[in-house]
Order: structure tokens, then C-alpha cells, then sequence
């Protein structure tokens, strides 16, 4: 095996993924390969430095994205549009509200017909008054004094 | 079920937000440019919490979309030469500077080695290393084999190495 051989092994070392066999093989040769054990040393320190930058994250960034998001009013009105129904519920849906609104407009008519047959009987009525007010005979009306002065 | 959405993404933003940061970071190497673009991953993925249904994918697909954010503002610059000049200036200084300047501890020197690779490669190598995706999802997001992955991710570490050992030596003497 060759150097770049056991360069490969050393990272399989390092991300567990290397069997014991592997592993004797290459702290045999680590010992003797001084070359092989500084790229060993080296590849552990730049993994703790990336380990150190994987921690970090800017505060001011948590901030900014919490305060980006809508506020709970127009998400729940955005939800609402969005949430997606089953295509039988959404006909099933239509088809109520289509039914309601015929009966609510054949009720309305039936209302309007009532209404226009009662103003209709009021008219007679009136009319009726009317002609019995004027058929009665007309009254003199004699002023009688019983004063003796 | 908003408290719910609310508090699903709450959860789903302190498990990722570290990885999807240090990606878009390495590859854009400008922490403003970085937030920007880490903060329109997460309202998309806000934005689409209803529609989620695998969140086993979720790092995967918030990789992807910062993926397409990462490009999409490369695109934006006119080439990615002029990109790297202009955004790694700040690299590139301290890296022209690396002699002259005395607090040069190993970790600036690997910081500015990973910032020195090629954007192809620096990818590969963060999408391993910062967001802990596996060879076979690097594979699936940037579009090259497993096999090409593994390869390329060994090359980078040694060539990675290598300068870090040399600069290291350099440091020493």
C-alpha cells in the first residue's frame, strides 16, 4: 500500500468507518511514515476547527428571522387558502351552498308575494271604506238653542 | 395549528440553521451576503411548512434551496472570477499578508485554505464537512456521482492538508 493508500484510511479512521484489520494496518505504518502521521496530525487539527466554526451562528440572524415571519392573523387567513380538501368534500361544499341559496331564494319570492298579496287587500279595503263612507246619506246639522235669553 | 406550524418550524430552524449557514458562507465567503440568503431559505421553508411532509429530507431540501440562492446570487455578479476577486478580498489580503502579519494561529490559516479552493470543490468539501450530508446526497445535489464525490472530497482534503502543513511549517520556523 502506497502513502495516499493510508491517507485514505486515516479519514475512514476518523469518520469510524475503518475495521479493526484496517485500523493495526495503519497505526503499524503510522509508526514508521512520518509523512502519513503529520497529514494525521494535521487533518485532526483542521477537523477541530471546523468543529469550533460549525458552532457558531450569528444572534442578530435568529432575530432577523423571527421577526420576518407574518403575523399569526394574516397566516391564518393564508392557512386557510391553502389548506388543500379532498376533491368530494369541495363539490359536496358547492353543492350545499348552491342548495341553500336556492331556498333562501325561493323563500325570499314566496315572502314577495305574500307581501304583495296583503298590500293588494289593504288597496281593497281602503277602496271598500271608502265607497261605504261615501254612500252615507248626508247630515244637516240644525243648531237647536235652548236659551231663553 | 399556527402555534403548531410556529413551533414545527422553530424546531426545524435550531436543528439546521448551522449547517445551511456554514454552507452558504463558505460559498459566498460574505457573512451579510451569507444572512441574506440564509434568512430567505427559512421563510421559504415558513412559508411552506403546510405543504412538508417529509422531514426526514428537510436539511436536504433546505440545502438544495440555499443551493439555488448560492447560484442564483453568483449569477447575479457577472462572472464568478469577478465574484472571487471581489468577495474574497478579504482572504486574499490576509492570505498576501500571511507573513507580515504575526497572529496568524492555525485557525485563520485552515479558514483561509478552505476559502481558497475552488467553488466546485470547496462545495463538495462543506457539504461533507459543515453540513454533514452523506456521499450520497452531495452526490444527488450537486450532480455528479458517488463515486466522483468520494474522489474529490479525498483530493481536496489532501491538497487541503498539504498547504495547511505547509503553511503550518512556514508558521513554525
Amino acid at each position: 500500500m502506497k502513502c495516499d493508500d493510508y491517507q485514505l484510511l486515516i479519514h475512514d479512521f476518523l469518520e469510524n468507518e475503518l475495521d479493526k484489520e484496517n485500523q493495526k494496518l495503519l497505526f503499524a505504518h503510522l509508526s514508521e511514515c512520518e509523512n502519513c502521521a503529520k497529514y494525521l496530525t494535521t487533518t485532526v487539527s483542521i477537523n477541530s476547527v471546523i468543529a469550533e466554526d460549525k458552532n457558531f451562528f450569528p444572534a442578530s440572524l435568529d432575530e432577523r428571522i423571527f421577526e420576518e415571519i407574518p403575523e399569526e392573523k394574516a397566516s391564518i387567513f393564508t392557512n386557510f387558502f391553502a389548506v388543500k380538501l379532498p376533491a368530494y368534500f369541495a363539490y359536496a361544499l358547492v353543492a350545499i351552498v348552491l342548495l341553500l341559496s336556492f331556498t333562501l331564494l325561493s323563500e325570499v319570492n314566496k315572502y314577495k308575494d305574500e307581501l304583495h298579496q296583503t298590500s293588494v287587500q289593504l288597496k281593497e279595503q281602503k277602496r271598500t271604506v271608502e265607497l261605504l263612507f261615501n254612500s252615507l246619506p248626508t247630515v244637516e246639522v240644525h243648531p237647536v238653542s235652548n236659551n231663553n235669553l | 395549528m399556527e402555534t403548531k406550524r410556529l413551533i414545527s418550524f422553530s424546531n426545524i430552524y435550531s436543528s439546521h440553521k448551522k449547517p445551511v449557514y456554514h454552507y452558504v458562507l463558505k460559498m459566498v465567503r460574505s457573512s451579510m451576503t451569507a444572512e441574506d440568503i440564509v434568512q430567505n431559505v427559512f421563510m421559504k421553508l415558513f412559508e411552506k411548512m403546510a405543504t412538508v411532509k417529509n422531514f426526514e429530507s428537510i436539511r436536504f431540501w433546505l440545502l438544495k434551496t440555499a443551493r439555488n440562492e448560492v447560484y442564483s446570487h453568483f449569477r447575479k455578479l457577472k462572472n464568478r472570477k469577478e465574484e472571487t476577486l471581489e468577495e474574497n478580498e478579504e482572504t486574499l489580503l490576509s492570505s498576501n499578508l500571511y507573513n507580515e502579519i504575526e497572529e496568524k494561529e492555525i485557525n485563520e490559516i485552515v479558514r483561509n485554505e478552505i476559502g481558497l479552493l475552488p467553488v466546485e470543490l470547496r462545495e463538495i468539501f462543506v457539504l461533507r464537512e459543515y453540513s454533514g450530508l452523506s456521499y450520497d446526497e452531495i452526490s444527488q445535489l450537486v450532480g455528479v456521482s458517488k463515486d466522483l464525490v468520494k474522489s474529490r472530497l479525498f483530493s481536496i482534503r489532501q491538497k487541503l492538508i498539504k498547504n495547511v502543513s505547509k503553511k503550518i511549517g512556514v508558521e513554525k520556523k
